[in-house]
């Protein structure tokens, strides 16, 4: 990570209670004065196992004639907002032989690369990654925020069990074929990384003058991080390729926290939150796959995760954020919900408890327990595009700003990489054509029993890549013979 | 594992491992030899070879090459000769049980690693040193944790506290820490940084160090927090987060032994998940642990130590699937009696089970066979899993052996860990436990599965009955008629069609619903072998082709999990030594583990090329 133009320390200022403009309107009112890329966003939104299928997911019309299926409509309140997208396949790296493993499937959604197996974790740089470094690349070559990225998730459970490395379950997010980077799931340890490494916690409050003690263990951290340092670059010499390599990448993790550290602001102790208009604090619940405590509610869980990243988004602290709802092949009991009873048109509460989700995944696709589940999910990104709606920035809201790929690397029960269920959401600053339904037909040199192939997957991330955020790439992930890169996806632009 | 109790067997053996555990370990008093004097090592960027190690008696076969297999020990690996690779390990960042467990051995407190930080990447094992990476998150993890730790450990000053017994108390006899004179924290940094770092230090590491107690001092530190600073960046160093060994030339594929405190930090780490104790670590400054008589003594004392408890619960625990018990869920519409106590009996017989293959039978008396693994008639039950079985009504929470409890259970297939784990929430998956057995105690591959697979349930969710009581037979039969499915479920699903007997929280049945029609557990293995029970089921797999894949498979696991890599071609040579010599001892895993470590991959390593 470069330096940082908008310091914490500026962050910070800029949360002060004096404030009397809207908060972004700040970074929005320097970008345009610094001739700056305009601010951008984006979310990878993914959900695991795919989605009950036939009637129960799609759209179709657009303005006011679209119409959403029963396990979309909890996206009615925005759905001038959304674009649901048909004909979506994560099949291209395989060149059309889909190995319908969830790890694999996971793994391949935002990456567009067929990740290596069976054990090693080599896979290549997801969307979410390539758009932070052409947001700084945009950016002159340093990040406009703290973080140039955040990934979190709200699997608590191991769900690892398909004989694939890890990492291709429960991670989305990959910074090179060989670093995922693993969500956090805690929500008080993402508040911490928001802040890296927290603001002052003592001191002397009410002073308006720096307190010394902090001051002292920012010194202090600093002085560790610099002999790490040194001592991890004497280490690698004596190390052999791959070793000096691995060595590489916490060589990396501890210099970009010593960026952290240094940019720590050591201002007067105030409200203790990141910036007061978040009005966000320190969250309390610290969870851990297998570490959860007996009133653990995967509802809560989401709630606070999404006013997490809404702060991450509000205060600038990232643009791009990764979030994972669940892990492929979790077979986590959603119990805290009950069934749904879907019909043709839509759903009513049911009756019973919800069971496991892969589970259910398997138990047929008209099963109301699994749709039940995905409407949960559909629930959220609608929470996320309410809660991004509500925070005025410049003329608009955030939301104005923001892209979010909602999706899932498995078509449903049938382990399918054809017709993958996908919803983008938001116009990112006016260039997606939201509020309309669109099937992607007509895929290229389609062969054999593919004939639903419709667009690749990577081709839905490239467009945005390039055209929301401004990179030239001819293509993303790999371009396989069978199904090669189309380039940008015209249709999906306003 | 030994018990007061001729068939009481008392509950060490828990998944997470246990605080209690560790904190039962000794205090370690006692000065690493060497350490003070750490001018014997290399310099810090010199050679990695022979750190701290003597020049005495096991000096000299340091860099002597692996011997070429085929001379004593009678491989039958088909005339293997010339030059053979011992491989590599890459540099293995501690996962977050080793970590809990040394920074519990090491300072006294909790590390917290499994309760809060990110799950650990996983290969074949979560020890597996190819699968770990580093980011952002994960390192801010480490460090912030350094920093908690340090603060807890110097905030208990006490003369019996933390800091005493876990920091200062190293050095004896004890000095005087003072911000102007360095020669007490020197002594202090030495002590600690060996321990910290498995291995002395050379003086230039002690300098480096003792430069950034002097800068926290000038900070504005104490002495004391001079300490606590060094102690923290020790922390959240590499040569604490990661185990590494050198090669004396990182780009030479020639093989070398490893330093003795490379070999006693990898013996630690793969019998107790932690730290090297004392005794090892005296071994590496005597040079005597690169010894083959003392390695295998070590296997004994280190598994009859309670620490050794952590080699059965990550070893077997991932091996045969207790940690995937811990994770499954079960459809309480289904199982309405189906709870935690349960699950938590489930796990311990399976660790129980697995022991009496390690370290014999509950008080005492040879290890089992592992060709007895799907025969032997030994169950271990509390209160609630007799009660489970049906084998009459042992009292008490405390685990009992019992030989011969029913003619239907038998062997690992009928544990109710393997049976429950291996099924749906609702219902059995035949499928799933035949393709768990031929996986993991076989080691057979498996093909992966067509897209577009049809459901076998059709519209019944979960929670209906009717889902519930699916004959699962029936179905699985009519799936089969499709030429795609044919070839991969006529080898997947005989095994588990013979387990119909035990529904999907493995409770003994005899028809799929009350007063339907009985279950039909017979079935034919791809190879011809027909079978009507699961004893009949046993016993063809612990025979000919498929017994000698059995013992294979463990071999295999066991080796993969030494070495903390996943085994490629070249270690075929090395893994049929191991066999070879197993096959003359009686197929305890006790043996094999000692087979292991005296095996010349397990003792050396070599560079890559450039």
């Amino acid at each position: 990570m470069k330096s940082t133009k908008w310091t914490r320390r500026q962050v910070l200022k800029g949360a002060g209670v004096a404030l009397s403009v809207p908060w972004l309107e700040t970074f929005e009112t320097k970008a345009k004065a610094a001739g700056t890329a305009p601010v951008r966003r984006y979310m990878s939104l993914y959900w695991p196992n795919g989605t009950a299928d036939g009637y129960l997911w799609g759209a179709t019309g657009a303005g006011a004639s679209m119409t959403l299926a029963p396990i979309l409509q909890p996206l009615q309140p925005n759905i001038s907002k959304i674009m649901p997208l048909g004909g979506v396949g994560n099949y291209s790296p395989w060149n059309g032989h889909v190995e319908p493993s969830h790890g694999n499937n996971c793994a391949t959604a935002f990456t567009g690369v067929k990740a290596n197996g069976p054990m090693s974790a080599n896979s290549s740089i997801s969307i979410d990654q390539a758009i932070g470094n052409q947001i700084q690349a945009a950016n002159g070559g340093t990040l406009p925020t703290p973080l140039h990225s955040l990934q979190v998730g709200l699997s608590t459970l191991d769900s690892y069990t398909d004989g694939l490395p890890g990492p291709h379950s429960r991670s989305i997010s990959w910074k090179d074929a060989a670093s995922p980077l693993y969500k956090i799931i805690s929500p008080q340890n993402v508040f911490d990384t928001l802040v890296a490494g927290g603001l002052p916690q003592t001191g002397n409050t009410g002073s308006t003058m720096p307190d010394p003690a902090a001051m002292r263990r920012q010194a202090l951290k600093k002085s560790a991080l610099d002999y790490i340092t040194n001592s991890a670059t004497t280490l690698q010499m004596r190390l052999s390729k791959s070793d000096s390599a691995r060595l590489g990448q916490f060589l990396t993790s501890v210099r970009d926290l010593e960026q952290r550290v240094t940019a720590m602001p050591i201002g007067p102790t105030t409200t203790g939150q990141t910036c007061s208009a978040s009005g966000v604090t320190r969250p309390t619940q610290v969870y851990a796959v297998g570490n959860t405590p007996p009133d653990y509610d995967r509802g809560k869980h989401a709630t606070l995760m999404i006013d997490l990243v809404t702060m991450a988004y509000q205060c600038d602290l990232t643009r791009v954020v990764s979030f994972m709802l669940d892990d492929a092949r979790s077979d986590f009991v959603y119990n805290f919900m009950t069934n749904r009873t879907f019909s043709q048109t839509g759903s009513t509460p049911g009756t019973g408890a919800v069971a496991g989700y892969h589970g259910l995944q398997h138990a047929g696709d008209q099963n109301d327990g699994f749709a039940t589940i995905t409407w949960w999910n559909m629930s959220r990104l609608n929470d996320l595009i309410t809660a991004f709606s509500k925070i005025p920035e410049g003329a608009g809201t955030v939301m104005d700003s923001v892209i979010i790929y909602a999706g899932c690397g498995m078509h449903g029960g049938n382990h399918d990489g054809l017709n993958v269920p996908t919803v983008l959401a938001g116009t990112g600053g006016g260039v997606i054509k939201t509020g309309q339904a669109l099937h992607l037909a007509g895929g290229s040199n389609v062969t054999g029993n593919k004939s639903e192939a419709g667009k690749n997957m990577q081709d839905v991330h490239l467009t945005i890549l390039n055209k929301v955020f401004g990179a030239n790439q001819k293509e993303f992930g790999v371009s396989m013979s069978n199904y090669p890169s189309q380039g940008v996806l015209t249709q999906l632009l306003a | 594992m030994k018990a007061g109790n001729e068939s009481k067997v008392s509950l060490h053996l828990t998944l997470a491992c246990s605080a209690a555990l560790a904190l039962a370990t000794v205090a370690c008093n006692g000065a690493i030899s060497g350490e003070g004097q750490p001018g014997g090592g290399p310099g810090a960027a010199g050679s990695g070879s022979g750190i701290g190690g003597p020049s005495g008696t096991a000096g000299g076969a340091m860099m002597n090459p692996p011997p070429a297999t085929g001379g004593s020990t009678g491989t039958g690996g088909a005339g293997v000769v010339g030059p053979l690779d011992s491989g590599r390990v890459s540099i293995h960042r501690l996962n977050n049980l080793e970590y809990d467990n040394t920074v519990m051995t090491l300072l006294g407190v909790n590390g917290m690693a499994q309760a809060t930080f990110q799950p650990d990447e996983q290969g074949e094992f979560d020890n597996d040193a190819d699968a770990f990476t580093m980011n952002d998150a994960r390192y801010e993890q480490y460090f912030n944790n350094a920093d908690t730790i340090g603060e807890t450990v110097f905030a208990d000053t006490a003369a019996t506290g933390l800091r005493q017994t876990y920091v200062y108390g190293l050095v004896t006899p004890p000095c005087t820490l003072s911000a102007t004179d360095t020669g007490c924290s020197s002594k202090i940094i030495a002590a600690f940084g060996a321990k910290a770092w498995r291995r002395p230090l050379t003086t230039a590491e002690v300098m480096g160090l003792q430069t950034l107690a002097t800068n926290a001092i000038s900070l504005g530190e104490t002495a004391d927090g001079s300490i606590k600073q060094v102690v923290k960046t020790l922390l959240a160093s590499p040569q604490f987060l990661y185990r590494i060994e050198f090669d004396p030339n990182p780009t030479s594929t020639v093989a070398h032994s490893l330093d003795p405190y490379e070999l006693a930090t990898r013996m630690s780490y793969l019998g107790w998940s932690n730290m090297p104790d004392q005794a090892l670590f005296d071994l590496a400054a005597s040079g005597q642990i690169l010894q083959d008589a003392v390695l295998t003594q070590q296997v004994d004392r280190m598994l009859a130590d309670p620490k050794g408890a952590n080699f059965t619960n990550s070893f077997a625990g991932q091996w045969l699937g207790a940690r995937d018990m811990q994770a499954h869920q079960v459809e309480p519409t289904a199982f309405m009696n189906f709870d935690d106590a349960l699950r938590s009996a489930f796990i311990q017989e399976e660790l129980l089970y697995f022991n009496q293959f390690l370290t014999g039978p509950p008080g005492g008396g040879p290890a089992l066979p592992m060709t007895k693994f799907f025969t032997t008639n030994t169950n271990f039950v509390n209160t609630r899993l007799a009660q489970h079985y049906g084998f009459g009504n042992p009292t008490g929470t405390a685990f009992q052996m019992v030989t011969g409890g029913s003619p239907n259970r038998i062997g690992f297939m009928g544990l109710g860990s393997f049976l429950t784990f291996t099924s749906y929430s609702y219902r059995t998956a035949p499928t799933l436990r035949g393709k768990w057995i031929l996986l993991n105690l076989l080691c057979q591959t498996i093909p992966s599965p067509p897209a577009n697979v049809p459901k076998l349930d059709a519209t019944a969710a979960p929670t209906d009955a009717s889902a519930q009581q699916e004959n699962v037979r029936a179905k699985l039969t009519a799936h089969r008629q499709a030429a795609d499915c044919f070839t991969c479920h006529s080898l997947l699903d005989p095994i588990g069609l013979g387990l119909e007997n035990f529904d999907a929280i493995g409770k003994y049945r005899t028809s799929y619903s009350a007063g339907g029609p009985p279950i039909d557990a017979s079935g034919m293995l791809p190879s011809g072998e027909m079978f009507s029970s699961l004893s009949q089921l046993a016993t063809i797999l612990s025979m000919g082709t498929h017994g000698q894949q059995l013992t294979d498979c463990a071999s295999h696991k066991m080796m993969t999990y030494a070495l903390s890599r996943s085994l490629v071609d070249s270690d075929n040579p090395y893994l049929n030594q191991v066999r070879t010599t197993w096959a003359g001892q009686g197929y305890g895993l006790k043996d094999l583990m000692k087979d292991i470590v005296t095996n010349d991959t397990f003792k050396f390593r070599r560079g890559e090329a450039p």
